[in-house]
């Protein structure tokens, strides 16, 4: 009697029991497809780091997969009144039909997706450099007077640049300029010295919003995911710095500085460097939006 | 014949008219709910605040959603195929020594906070006291090697980093032991009911196996969202520029730290970079960071309600942040 219950039921909720089936399987492939798109598209690096890539394509794969499986349904089996999940079962409004629950859990899960599609090129710039404030100390001392271009060349370290450095323009990463602001040599152990003069690319963002002549170019670092980015920078010195665009994407050349190691304690934080622009253009953003 | 006779009996007890109607209006309201806020996004498509609240808030999902998929898949493993008598013999041991089991199992699971929030679920399914399985829950994601591994780098250039990853194994274990201990004491009901879907894991077979794991995906991934959500917002209109210049007394560092930790959400296996990045704060409120986070943040404690009752999830809550406190202040005595 069971059997011929179940056959009964089967086939009589059978147009129901789609509908549950159809909205799991659709938000999981759904994800699944989106993931995969967003490594493929090489999307995936305006969320998180490289280095996780891999992951999120392979969670892609098999949020496919297991899209899939949904779809096709399982064979759900008959639970005798002694069952210890029989009371679950009862508990529930139904196994064919969404409940509330449910649906509120796929209807929760899309949102992201909906987000995406609304607001596509999302990326972190001079809002949110702003919001999350720059991790490295201010080395002018926040609040203070901006420095005039001949008062901060007197900060330089004393020490002229290396005969093979004198002329060249070093095309360096803002990552490098920070670490070099610190150790005076890059992350390959080159030396860099106060006062050479370097190219670097970053955007244009400004610590204090009342201040529109401090203008810091910018780059997010990022360790794992956009939630973690901090902002480095260099504190652009010279004119017409106050007519910059926030946000807007520049290559600046100049002679480079940062305070004398006597002048700031390390502990607290590494100091900002900046820069005595000598050339100034707008360029497109970097394929890599962010440094990692 | 046969049929008509029995359609009736099914619709009682399988479906009520409200029962049938209820998710359809709730379908219905949620439709509404989402257009509604569709619309509202897409006004502010071009804000700079909702361009980067959605990258935010997406990246933490995105980040977060593999490890999350491969608790589920680690817990269902266990599920399916752990022994009971194993889990037993560990449920049997006299109390330090299940916590301690429990703790140092952590060191064999590659998974971050999320993932192994189900995992102890899984656990507690199969025979283990909930209280010990919460005490494994906190301890994973801070003695797991990747984060032992990522603690020294982050530390090594300001030459902590072995005091670090020590400090941060050694408190993080204690913590979690405590907490698990209280759970077992003060919260005995302390498992959520399931959802409805949840008894098929204990089917057989691959493709239930995958049915089971997507199941819980939708179940446990909405507390995911939802928690990313939050943190996002927070992120996009708290200035934490404004957090990072109060850093230098004791008492307010730790605080600001703990509380950056909870709103920044941040993956175990990546957090360590952030504290040892913020160096304008102390030795010990930077290790206040990294033990906190791991165990509360914007995140988890939505995932956390949705496995465990509201008095475990206060004790985890209340554990933690004390726990936390206590080791700053230990961390302060040895660092200066």
């Amino acid at each position: 009697m069971s059997l011929e219950r179940d056959a009964v039921l089967e086939r009589e909720l059978e147009p129901v029991i789609s509908m549950k089936r159809v909205l799991s399987s659709a938000v999981v492939a759904a994800w699944g497809v989106f993931l995969i798109l967003l490594v493929l598209r090489g999307g995936a690096r305006r969320y998180i780091s490289p280095g996780y890539i891999w992951l999120v394509l392979v969670a892609g794969a098999l949020m496919v997969v297991i899209g899939a499986v949904l779809w096709a349904g399982r064979k759900v089996p008959h639970l005798d009144a002694d069952s210890p999940w029989h009371e679950m079962e009862c508990r529930c409004r139904s196994r064919y039909l969404p409940g509330a629950g449910e649906l509120a859990a796929i209807v929760i899960l899309t949102i992201p997706l909906v987000a995406v599609a609304v607001v596509p090129a999302g990326q972190l710039g001079a809002f949110a450099a702003q919001q999350k404030g720059l991790t490295v100390a201010d080395s002018d001392g926040a609040g203070s007077a901006p420095v005039p271009p001949d008062e901060s060349s007197a900060d330089l370290l004393p020490s002229p640049p290396p005969p093979e450095l004198q002329g060249a323009t070093r095309a360096l990463s803002m990552r490098e300029i920070v670490y070099a602001a610190a150790f005076e040599r890059t992350e390959q152990d080159e030396q860099i010295r106060a006062g050479d003069t370097v190219s670097v690319i970053g955007f244009v963002s400004r610590p204090d919003p009342r201040r529109p002549e401090k203008v810091v170019a910018t780059r997010f670092l990022v360790t794992c995911c956009v939630a973690d980015a901090m902002p480095i920078g260099v504190e652009l010195r010279g004119a017409g710095m106050a007519g910059l665009k926030d946000d807007m994407w520049i290559k600046v050349t100049g002679q480079i500085g940062w305070p004398a190691r006597d002048s700031y304690d390390i502990t607290k934080g590494f100091p900002t460097p900046w820069m005595t622009v000598e050339g100034l253009e707008e360029t497109p953003a970097p394929d890599d939006i962010y440094v990692y | 014949m046969e049929t008509a006779q029995l359609t009736p009996e099914i619709g009682e007890s399988q479906a009520s008219p409200a029962q049938v109607l209820w998710p359809r209006l709730t379908a219905i309201g949620a439709l509404i709910v989402a257009v509604i806020a569709t619309g509202w996004v897409m006004s502010l498509r071009d804000s700079t605040v909702a361009q980067t609240f959605v990258v935010i808030f997406v990246s933490i999902v995105i980040q977060a959603l593999p490890f999350l998929l491969l608790g589920i898949i680690l817990a269902t493993l266990v599920q399916r195929f752990m022994n009971e008598s194993t889990i037993a013999r560990v449920a049997r041991l006299r109390a330090p020594g299940r916590y301690a089991i429990a703790a140092v199992a952590g060191v064999g699971v590659p998974a971050c906070e999320c993932g192994s929030v189900p995992i102890a679920r899984s656990l507690a399914d199969k025979g283990l006291q909930p209280g010990v399985a919460v005490t494994h829950m906190l301890a994973a994601p801070i003695i797991n090697p990747l984060v032992l591994a990522s603690t020294y780098i982050a530390f090594k250039g300001t030459g902590m980093g072995w005091q670090m990853t020590l400090a941060r194994s050694g408190f993080g274990v204690a913590i979690a032991i405590v907490a698990g201990v209280l759970v077992e004491k003060f919260a005995p009901e302390s498992l959520r009911p399931q959802d409805c879907d949840s008894h098929e894991e204990h089917l057989h077979g691959a493709r239930s196996m995958l049915s089971a794991i997507g199941t819980d995906l939708i179940s446990l991934g909405k507390f995911l969202v939802i928690g990313a959500a939050a943190a996002a917002l927070i992120q996009t209109l708290l200035p934490r520029g404004f957090l990072l210049t109060i850093g230098s007394n004791f008492v307010i560092a730790t605080a600001t730290m703990m509380l950056l930790a909870v709103i920044l959400s941040l993956c175990s296996s990546s957090d360590a970079f952030v504290a040892a990045s913020l160096r304008q704060f102390t030795p010990a409120s930077q290790l206040s960071f990294m033990l906190l986070g791991p165990m509360v943040d914007l995140k988890l404690v939505p995932l956390y309600s949705g496995v465990f009752s509201r008095r475990v999830v206060a004790i985890i809550v209340g554990t933690a942040v004390g726990g936390t406190i206590l080791s700053a202040i230990a961390m302060a005595a040895v660092t200066g």
